[in-house]
């Protein structure tokens, strides 16, 4: 038998016998968290809304975090703590940790929480107070483009216009017209998309939650049809590789760095923990981004965690994860192209499509991006036959393709995940 | 006796309606107090949401009488250690620090819950007991060390209500912080770049002032760049060194023979001048102190417009945050050297229906401290808001981006 015949067995049966589908946190070297904040009040309610009065219904404000809210984050914490005692001293070290939370109140409120539960004083400062202080960090949301990523980004915009302009969006619209007349009419609020659709959705779902009854007309749309239009707005934000770059590229880029950084000794100070108090949107973006969504609302405290992992010598690989359950242990999640445990080599190649190298650079609307235009305006200028042959397989390409990744999406939905946003139970 | 199959085969009728009037007697015991149960937990229910929406009205309520109609509170972070060393420092690689270089310590964190005890009193008639996001808004600089002081200074001012509480055996509450990063914070921090006050500040460095200080101290700074091993040739590096010693001697550690008290006093002297040479024209006061001011200007015309429902301001900063404004606000005269928990306090009354303006100072917080009232110069003690808004007009910056990179150089900063 030749010798390569033999090496290439001897991986073979190697790569086998290893199991690659183990959650196995005791070899974890360096953790990034991007969670969702706890249990809040209405951001906004609509203007018919009979729950509109914020004394009354909504004493802590809106868009504010409810103690269910933070007793959420601390039992979390206490989750945390519990998945990464061996990672992490109990003792909260700075030179081990570092917290950043976008800058809202539900979201910095929410990290302390969290905080609060996954490192107890070990040595109380003062005797009968079971917490100590531990500093969050954030950025104002207009010059955040990590966690919040407010931050404006011109060509990010013309291609997001671009998409509620396409033919795709054009559909839906088509399809969802009348949800969108009755919603306006009934609401008291202009509703032309999906993501209106999605914060009134939003709002009434919290109704619902906090046992108000909701009006006669919701029985109509209310689960099921807004339900749809809501889970299709969290793919919006980063439905193309270009949004998906401008978008959640960012923040996967400082995670793969914080990776890399750690791997060749270069990560100052050496931290183990990085931790991201966000939102539903950031973590819908980040999944979309890495092709890993469900599509369905990311419920309160969901949490992605992206893990590095050390095997003796010097073998690295990547792990990902997704809590979105409560009382059950994360879904493990695998990057296409990849494993569960993923090499970090590999995990870098397949990541580095979705990273900008200079996202502000990305950002302006530049020479390229004229030079496409013009080139397109002399495309239409010499409309031809041919023209109109290729765009129309094109198109029936990008249909069928679509189709297949729905059915796709919806068979990984039903085999992969378990998570009804609509059950009260689960919260309860 | 007959076998009992044939008993009940005999009596099947008369059984049957037994079993009936059982099953029907039992679904509706069970029914019946099912129900009941239902019904008493609903009342319980009732009743403990009514003792905990009175106990919430309780704790929104104000208590005592006051004028203060908004109070913004400003400081300096608790007991730190330092945060570096110097080339002879005994203690250089830090393993004297729990904590590590620049973090905050027990001491300090204790020192910061004191001082939120003192806001919780003096404030009882300003902010009810509730937390309520609309009754306060935090600033902090994003110093690990300046954020964890306000965190424990919030404990203590909202100590987590019974029913508040996430875990009944933790007595605390999350309260958001808002921060900015450094390279970007004009407002606490002030280190946000302006090139226009770089070019300013190296040269007040190079003025006649500057050399006259350090020629005046020049046998002192000799000796101190002997002895540390390192280059101290001017009042802003003895500063540098200063804070280093001062610390550790606080820390009960033991200085080398050199840094005797004699020393020690007048470095703090040069560490003084090193502070205000920051702001040491009215350009730089406007770039470095200006936007603080211009930031509680703002909180202050809301107020008396009654466009904003907020109570108070706190803004957790640094020795220099404090220097700053106090220096903008035209305390030029005095020299400020705040020891950590330093307060500054400007508090809004309305008196007969007209605003006033007070100033408060404590220069280092601990257990019996009071506040100093401070006298705005050119207002009276209880300075109108508008005399307080006219005299800090002309240091307010409008331009604040303009002046730091295309605006005039600093006429002053070089004489």
């Amino acid at each position: 038998m030749p010798s390569w015949l033999i090496i290439v067995v001897i991986t073979l049966a190697s790569s086998l016998a290893q199991d690659q589908n183990v959650d196995d946190p005791s070899t974890v070297i360096l953790t990034n968290i991007i969670f969702r904040h706890g249990d809040r009040t209405p951001v906004e309610p609509y203007p018919t809304d009979p729950y509109r009065n914020v004394s009354v219904y909504w004493p802590e404000g809106l868009g504010q975090l409810t103690d269910v809210g933070k007793e959420q984050h601390f039992k979390l914490g206490q989750y945390f703590r519990k998945r990464y005692d061996s990672l992490l001293p109990k003792k909260y070290n700075y030179n081990d940790v570092l917290v950043r939370s976008t800058d809202v109140d539900r979201t910095l409120m929410s990290a302390e929480s969290n905080l609060a539960g996954f490192f107890p004083p070990v040595k109380p400062w003062s005797p009968d107070l079971k917490w100590s202080p531990i500093p969050v960090h954030t950025v104002p949301e207009n010059l955040d483009n990590l966690v919040s990523m407010k931050h404006p980004c011109p060509r990010y915009d013309l291609e997001f216009k671009n998409l509620m302009e396409s033919d795709f969006m054009k559909k839906i619209k088509a399809q969802y017209q009348d949800l969108y007349d009755y919603l306006t009419e009934q609401t008291g609020k202009e509703v032309q998309d999906p993501i209106n659709v999605q914060y009134i959705f939003n709002t009434l779902w919290i109704e619902q939650l906090k046992n108000l009854k909701l009006p006669e007309w919701t029985k109509k749309v209310y689960p099921d049809r807004m339900q749809e239009l809501s889970r299709l707005s969290f793919t919006l934000n980063a439905y193309t590789a270009e949004l998906k770059r401008l978008k959640g590229g960012p923040l996967i880029g400082e995670i793969v760095n914080h990776m890399k950084q750690k791997v060749n000794k270069t990560l100052t100070p050496d931290r183990k923990l990085f931790l991201y108090s966000a939102h539903d949107t950031t973590v819908a973006n980040i999944l979309m981004t890495l092709d890993l969504f469900d599509a369905q609302n990311p419920p309160y405290t969901s949490s992605i965690l992206l893990e590095l992992h050390k095997l003796p010598p010097e073998k690295y690989f990547v792990t990902i994860l997704y809590k979105n359950e409560t009382d059950r242990e994360p879904f493990k999640l695998s990057l296409p192209g990849c494993a569960f445990r993923c090499p970090l080599d590999d995990f870098v190649k397949l990541t580095s499509p979705m990273i900008p190298e200079d996202w502000n650079a990305e950002c302006q609307l530049g020479a390229e991006q004229t030079f496409l235009f013009s080139d397109e305006a002399t495309l239409l200028r010499n409309l031809s036959i041919t023209v109109v042959i290729g765009s129309g397989i094109v198109v029936l390409l990008l249909i069928s393709v679509l189709v297949l990744a729905v059915a796709f999406m919806q068979q990984r939905s039903r085999n992969n995940y378990r998570y009804s946003p609509l059950s009260i139970d689960s919260f309860s | 006796m007959p076998p009992p199959v044939d008993f009940m085969r005999k009596n099947r009728v008369k059984l049957a309606f037994l079993a009936f009037v059982i099953v029907v007697v039992l679904t509706l015991t069970l029914f019946s107090t099912s129900w009941s149960h239902d019904h008493d937990q609903e009342e319980a229910r009732v009743v403990l949401q009514e003792s905990l929406n009175e106990q919430i009205r309780a704790a929104n309520r104000t208590s005592g009488n006051s004028t203060v109609v908004f109070a913004s509170v400003i400081f300096r972070h608790g007991d730190r250690n330092p945060t570096n060393g110097y080339k002879t420092d005994p203690y250089k690689n830090g393993s004297e620090y729990v904590g590590g270089f620049g973090a905050l310590t027990m001491k300090g964190k204790k020192r910061m819950y004191l001082l939120g005890k003192y806001l919780r009193k003096r404030y009882q008639s300003l902010i009810p007991p509730l937390y309520q996001f609309e009754d306060i808004y935090v600033l902090s600089s994003d110093a690990d060390r300046c954020i964890m002081s306000v965190e424990v200074l919030l404990n203590a001012l909202y100590p987590p209500l019974p029913f508040e509480k996430i875990h009944p055996s933790l007595d605390w509450q999350p309260i958001p912080i808002h921060t900015v990063p450094r390279d970007l914070d004009k407002v606490v921090s002030a280190k946000a770049p302006c090139p226009k006050y770089t070019e300013a500040l190296q040269c007040v460095y190079n003025s006649s002032y500057s050399v006259k200080i350090n020629t005046d101290n020049h046998e002192l700074l000799e000796m101190l760049t002997l002895k540390s091993g390192q280059s101290v040739e001017n009042y802003a590096q003895a500063e540098s060194l200063y804070n280093t010693l001062a610390l550790q001697k606080e820390l009960g550690l033991t200085l080398p023979e050199w840094a005797t008290d004699e020393v020690l006093e007048r470095m703090k002297q040069l560490a003084i001048d090193s502070l205000a040479a920051f702001t040491h024209t009215k350009f730089m006061r406007k770039i470095r102190g200006g936007p603080l001011l211009a930031e509680l200007r703002d909180r202050l015309n809301q107020k008396r417009a009654a466009s904003s429902r907020l109570k108070m301001l706190l803004v957790s900063g640094h020795d220099l945050t404090l220097i700053n404004l106090l220096r903008t606000l035209g305390f030029v005269e005095t020299r400020w050297k705040p020891d950590f928990s330093a307060t500054l306090i400007l508090e809004l009354h309305a008196i007969d229906q007209k605003h006033i303006v007070q100033l408060w100072y404590n220069n280092g917080f601990a257990k019996e401290s009071t506040f100093e009232q401070l006298q705005l110069p050119g207002c009276d003690l209880d300075c109108t808001l508008n005399a307080f808004l006219e005299a800090t007009q002309d240091v307010t910056p409008l331009t604040w981006t303009q002046d730091c990179t295309t605006g005039p150089t600093d006429p002053d900063a070089c004489s």
